[in-house]
């Protein structure tokens, strides 16, 4: 009945979005060194007419080991992070809020950083960088609390924020200033540039469980997210427990931000840009906007991954190829359409 | 327990109405500081009070009060005949809905977005608006004739415009009493009659307003009780015509004040305020009601 068009043009974009995710998702598998799509398809057709080839074992090991975990962690980052930057973007009622504005990204800096200087392995670099990056919010919820009171708690969460950010990364720089230059520094500095060379096939389970557990409970709230955007005090004439929902949100996102760091490194601008583009597409409402973000987050990384083990001999870190991408295709957006603005 | 607490109306056919919102000796303020002191008043079905006074005097922190965003320190708010302290937000917004002043949207959300959000106390916990919804949204921007507005962009629209689906937000979460913050505010003389006049029709519907202007000549035209809030602490509540007169006036604002009378269109008596310029500042007196 109303605004049918709109209607019409937000499941085809939800639909172009998912197919596109698929396409990007099989031609991924056949980028590589090693083989093409062609060679895992006479694999997988000869598998099925049961006569093994020569190549057979080492294509199923690579590309189950390998490939299509780096692929799905790929996918579960990029949707993680546009996931929580949308929906932050809409708590703070502000459109230029990334995933780390509580300090989830610094803390989780800071606790792989700690634990590659105590010489920690891939795991517990990964458990300290999760759990820091949970802590550095909590912090932040503490002192806004403790300093805001009842009144305007999304200014000081906000402030408090920026604080613990800082906090935290002022501790990274202390951990690199101690660290050996020959070895764990390089090591830290890498790392904080983000990389999926080395996920595992655990890795990207518990990332995708991560990504269920933090996205799921946004999915089913996103269409209050409209409301929380009008203000708190709106908020709660609309009967919305604003105190209440703010606590949801902020946990989800933590959990989405923490997850993806941990695994994958500092990835800046998936979580500011890609919100952005899906409303040029879809608009601001949150129903049809935070699934086509996280569509969007997770085609976005994974050509930006798929750019990163390719383009050249070397990996070049993830979080550059981001930026370097990210920054300019954003620019060329905000320049072509103006419609960045209209519903 | 029958009677207790509801302050009573006698209506034209002998019909006894309770109170849709009462105050009761309401104190409020933030931390010690308390703004609103000892204000008492209560509100029927179809009533119309236009709140005035100066700026910084207590008008919004007593909507804050009302509309639960800070709680009173002493006294009590019952909504429709329950203690308010004791409703969720969700309950107390089926009861009482908000009309901002027109502001500016974070992101630009379509009309009929806005106007579905005023929906989201009568959906689950992980709902999201349905049909019938839609369909109650769009009822409300035909009451107030802007249905052709629904899917325009709120940010692309006038500020007269912008108040109107506000209004309809507030309509269609279905409360019985809709609280407005300056309505007319920062709107040109014909979107300022407009609103006025949408504010009148609720009122016929059996809506009761509360609002709050600066401008007199508001309480006038739509206005069937007014409370003035004069300094600090003082709280008055008459008839229109008893409560916005040359001394009331003078007395709140400073200011000489002439109250003028016309006929109208239907040989109606209309009255309305004219500040005199350039005359001597009168001495506010302090409030009789207090010592």
């Amino acid at each position: 009945m109303i605004g049918n068009n709109k209607e019409a043009r937000r499941y085809s974009v939800v639909f172009i979005c998912v197919v596109l995710l698929i396409l990007s998702f099989t031609i991924s598998l056949g980028l590589g060194r090693a083989f093409t799509l062609g060679d895992i398809w006479t694999h997988v057709s000869g598998v099925l007419r049961g006569d093994q080839g020569t190549n057979s074992a080492y294509i199923s090991i690579v590309l189950l080991k390998i490939r299509i975990p780096r692929i799905l962690a790929a996918i579960c980052v990029g949707m993680s992070l546009a996931t929580a930057g949308a929906s932050y973007q809409g708590l703070f009622q502000n459109p230029m809020v990334s995933p780390d504005i509580l300090g989830a990204s610094a803390g989780a800096g800071l606790g792989a950083a700690i634990a590659i200087l105590m010489g920690a392995g891939a795991i517990g670099v990964q458990l300290l960088s999760f759990a820091c990056g949970i802590m550095a919010v909590g912090l932040t919820y503490a002192v806004s609390l403790s300093v805001g009171g009842k009144q305007k708690t999304v200014l000081m969460l906000v402030l408090s924020g920026m604080v613990t950010g800082s906090l935290m990364t002022a501790c990274v720089s202390i951990t690199k200033y101690l660290a050996d230059t020959d070895d764990k520094l390089p090591a830290i500095t890498f790392w904080l540039m983000g990389s999926l060379a080395s996920v595992t096939q655990n890795d990207s389970m518990l990332l995708f469980l991560l990504f269920l557990a933090g996205g799921i409970p946004l999915f089913c709230l996103r269409w209050k997210l409209n409301v929380l955007s009008c203000g708190e005090e709106e908020a709660q004439s609309m009967g919305i427990n604003t105190r209440r929902m703010q606590v949801a949100v902020i946990a989800c996102s933590t959990m989405l931000s923490a997850a993806s760091v941990s695994i994958a490194g500092m990835i800046g601008w998936v979580g500011l840009a890609v919100p952005h583009i899906a409303r040029m597409l879809v608009g601001s409402n949150y129903k049809s906007l935070l699934p086509v973000s996280a569509l969007i987050g997770g085609i976005f990384l994974l050509i930006a991954d798929d750019m990163a083990r390719c383009l050249t001999t070397a990996e070049i870190p993830l979080g550059i190829l981001t930026s370097l991408c990210g920054a300019p295709f954003f620019l060329y957006l905000l320049l072509r359409t103006n419609k960045l603005w209209s519903a | 327990m029958a009677n207790r607490g509801i302050s009573l109306l006698e209506g034209g056919d002998g019909m006894v109405k309770p109170a849709l919102l009462e105050l009761r000796r309401v104190c409020c303020g933030y931390g010690a500081n308390e703004v609103v002191r000892d204000v008492s008043f209560s509100l029927h079905e179809g009533e119309i009070l236009c709140l005035l006074g100066p700026n910084g005097v207590g008008k919004t922190t007593l909507f804050k009060a009302v509309l639960g965003f800070i709680k009173t320190t002493k006294g009590s708010i019952l909504v429709e005949g329950k203690e308010m302290s004791g409703l969720g937000r969700r309950q107390l917004a089926k009861s009482i809905s908000f009309v901002p002043q027109a502001h500016r949207m974070a992101f630009p959300f379509s009309v009929i977005d806005i106007v579905l959000m005023g929906r989201v106390s009568h959906t689950g916990t992980f709902g999201s608006p349905g049909r019938k919804d839609s369909e109650i949204a769009m009822g409300m921007l035909r009451r107030l004739g802007i249905e052709g507005l629904h899917d325009k962009s709120y940010s692309q629209i006038s500020g007269g415009q912008q108040q109107m689906v506000l209004i309809a937000r507030a309509l269609a979460q279905q409360a019985k009493i809709v609280i407005m913050d300056e309505p007319a505010a920062s709107l040109d003389y014909g979107n300022q009659v407009m609103v006025l006049e949408q504010v009148k029709k609720l009122s016929s519907d059996g809506i009761s307003v509360l609002m709050t202007t600066h401008s007199p000549d508001h309480a006038f035209l739509c206005a069937t009780k007014v409370a003035f809030m004069k300094q600090a602490n003082c709280f008055e509540l008459g008839e229109v015509e008893e409560m916005v007169t040359e001394s009331q006036l003078s007395d709140a604002y400073g200011i000489q004040v002439k109250i003028a009378h016309a006929l109208g269109g239907d040989g109606e008596l209309v009255s309305g305020c004219i500040p005199l310029i350039g005359k001597k500042k009168i001495a506010v007196s302090p409030c009789p009601l207090l010592d």
